[in-house]
């Protein structure tokens, strides 16, 4: 089932199965109205229709009864297992006196033992964690589980990553193979392990193919990549001097995800560039690139954006970054903005310079404009309870 | 002219019994379809570290969660901790306090500590007049909107005024979200930001469930028929018909309970119609016709895994209002948009799901309720034979079951809430029974409502809430 679910053939199974179904049900009509001898055709075939519902529905009743019995004593009896081993893990992680016991638990059990080990992976640290890591070696599970990567199964290979990358030295040769795996689910969860734990060769294969995975895909990886990745700082050299929008694009979101600052040279270009989309990431990137750049020329370029959205990122940006010497421009801009979400950006940014940007920001609490005075009456408030900027 | 009036009979009979089989064929379809997605849907998000990694990034887009109460004193406070709770990383909690007559905004302001607050917002959408904008002395994302009684359009509408998010959830506020509804709800929109405009997610009875500080402990069956019904009902409706439409990019209603939309786009269509009580069906087949006029590609989505859990009505006075107020809308949607219906131009949605809508959703209990008549007319008159009319009441009656039960099963396959054998069963009597009167009940007040449309058009009617607390005591 599982290698029918992740096939290319799903979706023209999933379109047929219904038709299937009606065209089983209606044979089944047909062939049981041709047992009646009645003449009337209405009535024998509004009998068979009868006999068929009734049938299936005892037939359907009696499967989900009897699985979910069949089911739940199942899981009990697991249960009971996963508690025994686990008691036996946690014994394990502080005693090694009990790892007879737990080596003959994974003989007789090895699927519970596996979802125990990776279940104490997660919350063991240091020795403890390096003595439950090991006692998988000695069962021999690991090979095991490194032999599932190859299963034709797509659902067992996932089983299988999920157990291997909660490993400390996970094998990576044999997980960069499943990024070939035919089936989109496989070579994902690969690429979370490999670029959350794999080599730096591995990481880099990743990283140059991040700006033609999804967008959420992305977002996933973001989060998985170690900060001090010597890959990841060469793929954002890389992404920022090749130029390429698309990879430009999966750079700034990589540093807006991560919210860490990143040293990036060279950034006054992205400012021009010719994509709106890269414009306005960037400018909302702007406060984590930490390049040798002024940043005042770059910000007064974005201020000067014909797109309001990469306007008010920069003015955001004045803000975070507390550059002082453009509160006038702020100001001038504040007082005659039409769109309300750059102009609670630039009020925003007012009230974080502080100082005589802050006083004039209080000035427009009696501008004659409504927008502009609901706007700096909204940020003021704000400001003084609680001391935060604006939701991005 | 009696012979013309006895074929009469003998036709409308005999089309009335084609309808019903055609119509549960069609049901049947539905469940099939919405059965192979659950399955492939469940595979394909079973990686935690996804939901995860989600979890926490700074590039998942913000949501600003819509919650209208009226006269919501008995819960609202449980409901919007368990709002403020919800695993997200950026959101907020706009509470719209619909002119309540109870101290529904007394008790919000001193829950959370809330003052009148400046918060700018803009006149977008209409709303009708604002009283008051509160917010939270603590650092809490919340919002309270104090305004005079207007409808839960007007409501939502004025919440969507003061979002300040890309995202709206539109829900009810005496309806619990699971902790990570908005994660799920939201991962359509990650997943392909350029075409969902919207996503459904799932509406579970809360009835019979152990509900502790605003979050559901444990699930079991109600203990009343009447909400076990229900269960079975929403099941049907909502793994059977709602996913299947949605694969074929048709889904018509977005239960207003829980709905996540892209403000954008309900900008776009001018927010929430005020002049109709199906509001939530409304604004989704707006949404739809406005994408196929603007040519956009776009994606409307029914996600099964966020849950929203709410209670259901147990007196039947109660569920009588609840669903003559569901079929108004659903009739004053469908005759809103009537050009609309069969419009080649609008594809899947104006072949194929306006027009099962009109057929089957909106005349169906017509059809259904004069078949009845026509039966005992013709049963009165000698026309028909009762062995034969009981023949095909029961043939009906075993197909209507038998998607009952597969909806139960469709459920166990997929989804798997209901823990217990004992559960299971009681659902599947709940699908028989439900067959034996509670259907054809349904199905009377449905036909009730084109009168009362007729009569007063847009009455809410009230729903007594027991609050999720008692719930939870009268277990024990």
């Amino acid at each position: 089932m599982g290698r029918l679910l992740y096939s290319r053939y799903w979706p023209t199974f999933e379109r047929v199965l219904p038709l299937a179904a009606l065209v089983v049900y209606l044979a089944g009509v047909v062939i049981t109205a041709g047992m009646f001898s009645i003449d009337d055709t209405y009535v024998r075939y509004a009998l068979a229709c009868v006999v068929v519902q009734a049938v299936s529905l005892l037939l359907l009743s009696a499967g989900l009864i009897g699985g979910k019995r069949i089911a739940v004593t199942r899981g009990e009896r697991r249960q009971r297992t996963v508690d025994r081993i686990s008691s036996l893990f946690a014994q394990f992680s502080f005693d090694p006196v009990c790892r007879p016991d737990l080596l003959s638990a994974a003989r007789e059990h090895p699927s519970e033992f596996l979802d125990v080990w990776q279940e104490s992976l997660s919350r063991l640290k240091g020795s403890s964690r390096q003595r439950v890591e090991e006692i998988l070696i000695e069962t021999g599970l690991d090979q095991q589980t490194v032999g599932e990567l190859a299963n034709p199964d797509p659902g067992q290979v996932l089983r299988a990553i999920a157990l291997l990358r909660k490993m400390e030295n996970p094998p990576l040769a044999a997980l960069e193979k499943a990024l070939d795996h035919p089936a989109d689910v496989v070579r994902m969860a690969a690429r979370i392990t490999i670029i959350a734990r794999g080599s730096s060769q591995g990481q880099e294969r990743i990283l140059s193919q991040l700006s033609g995975l999804p967008f959420w895909q992305r977002v996933v990886l973001f989060q998985q990549i170690p900060a001090d990745s010597s890959a990841l700082q060469h793929y954002l050299t890389l992404a920022f001097e090749a130029g390429e929008e698309t990879e430009m694009l999966a750079a700034l979101e990589f540093i807006i995800s991560s919210q860490r600052l990143q040293p990036i040279r060279a950034v006054k270009r992205l400012a021009g560039s010719s994509s709106v989309e890269v414009r306005i990431k960037f400018f909302k990137a702007l406060p984590f690139l930490a390049s040798d750049e002024d940043t005042v020329p770059i910000l007064q370029l974005g201020l000067d954006d014909l797109d309001w959205r990469a306007r008010a990122m920069a003015a955001r940006a004045c803000g975070v970054l507390r550059v002082a010497s453009l509160g006038p421009e702020l100001l001038r801009r504040f007082a005659c903005a039409t769109n309300p979400v750059e102009a609670s950006h630039l009020a925003g940014a007012l009230a974080a310079l502080q100082g005589d940007a802050w006083r004039r920001l209080q000035e427009f609490t009696r501008a004659d404009n409504d927008m502009t005075r609901a706007i700096a009456t909204d940020v003021i408030e704000k400001h003084l309870a609680h001391h935060r900027e604006q939701p991005l | 002219m009696t012979d013309l009036f006895f074929t009469f009979l003998s036709w409308y009979e005999g089309w009335v019994i084609f309808y019903l089989f055609a119509i549960s064929a069609i049901y049947m379809m539905l469940t099939l379809t919405g059965c192979a997605f659950l399955l492939h849907h469940r595979f394909f998000r079973r990686d935690p570290e996804v939901s995860r990694a989600l979890e926490f990034s700074a590039l998942m887009p913000p949501i600003s969660i819509l919650a209208p109460a009226y006269n919501e004193s008995a819960t609202v406070r449980e409901s919007v901790r368990a709002m403020l709770l919800l695993r997200y990383p950026e959101f907020e909690v706009v509470v719209i306090n619909d002119g309540s007559k109870d101290d529904t905004l007394r008790l919000l302001i001193e829950e959370f500590h809330l003052y009148k607050s400046a918060r700018f917002s803009e006149n977008r959408v209409a709303s009708g007049p604002v009283r008051a904008i509160y917010e939270s002395v603590d650092p809490i994302p919340l919002v309270v909107i104090d305004k005079p009684n207007s409808g839960k359009a007007a409501s939502l509408n004025a919440g969507i005024n003061v979002a300040r998010y890309p995202l709206v959830c539109c829900v009810d506020s005496d309806s619990i979200l699971e902790e990570d509804a908005l994660l799920r709800a939201a991962r359509p929109f990650v997943e392909d930001p350029e075409r969902v405009i919207a996503v459904g997610g799932i509406i579970r009875v809360a009835n019979g469930c152990e509900i502790t500080a605003g979050r559901v402990e444990s699930v079991d069956v109600p203990k009343s028929w009447i909400a076990r019904f229900q269960v079975v009902e929403y099941l049907r409706a909502f793994l059977g018909g709602r996913v299947a439409f949605s694969s074929y990019n048709c889904l018509l209603v977005i239960s207003g309970a829980f709905g996540l939309f892209s403000k954008a786009a309900v900008l776009a269509v001018g927010g929430y119609h005020t002049d109709t009580v199906g509001e939530d069906m409304e604004l989704v087949v707006r949404l739809h016709r406005w994408a196929r006029e603007q040519k956009k590609d776009y994606k409307i989505v029914f996600e099964p895994e966020p849950v929203c859990w709410t209670e259901v009505p147990e007196s039947l006075r109660t569920l009588h209002r609840q669903r003559s107020r569901w079929q108004r809308g659903t009739i004053q949607t469908l005759w809103a948009h009537r050009a609309v219906v069969a419009h080649p131009h609008y594809g899947w949605f104006g072949m194929a799901a306006l027009p099962y809508f009109v057929l089957f959703e909106m005349i169906g209990p017509l059809v259904e309720l004069t078949g009845y008549v026509v039966t005992l007319i013709g049963l009165g008159l000698g026309l028909f034979n009762l062995d034969t009319a009981l023949l095909f009441f029961l043939a009906a009656i075993t197909y209507g079951v038998l998607l009952s039960v597969a909806a139960v099963l469709l459920e166990e396959l997929t989804l798997r809430r209901y823990p217990k054998v004992r559960n299971l069963v009681l659902l599947l009597i709940a699908g028989v029974l439900e067959s034996l009167g509670f259907r054809q009940l349904l199905t009377v007040w449905r036909a009730q409502a084109f009168w009362h449309l007729l009569k007063d058009g847009q009455s809410w009617g009230a729903m007594e809430r027991k609050g999720f607390r008692s719930q939870t005591t009268n277990r024990n």
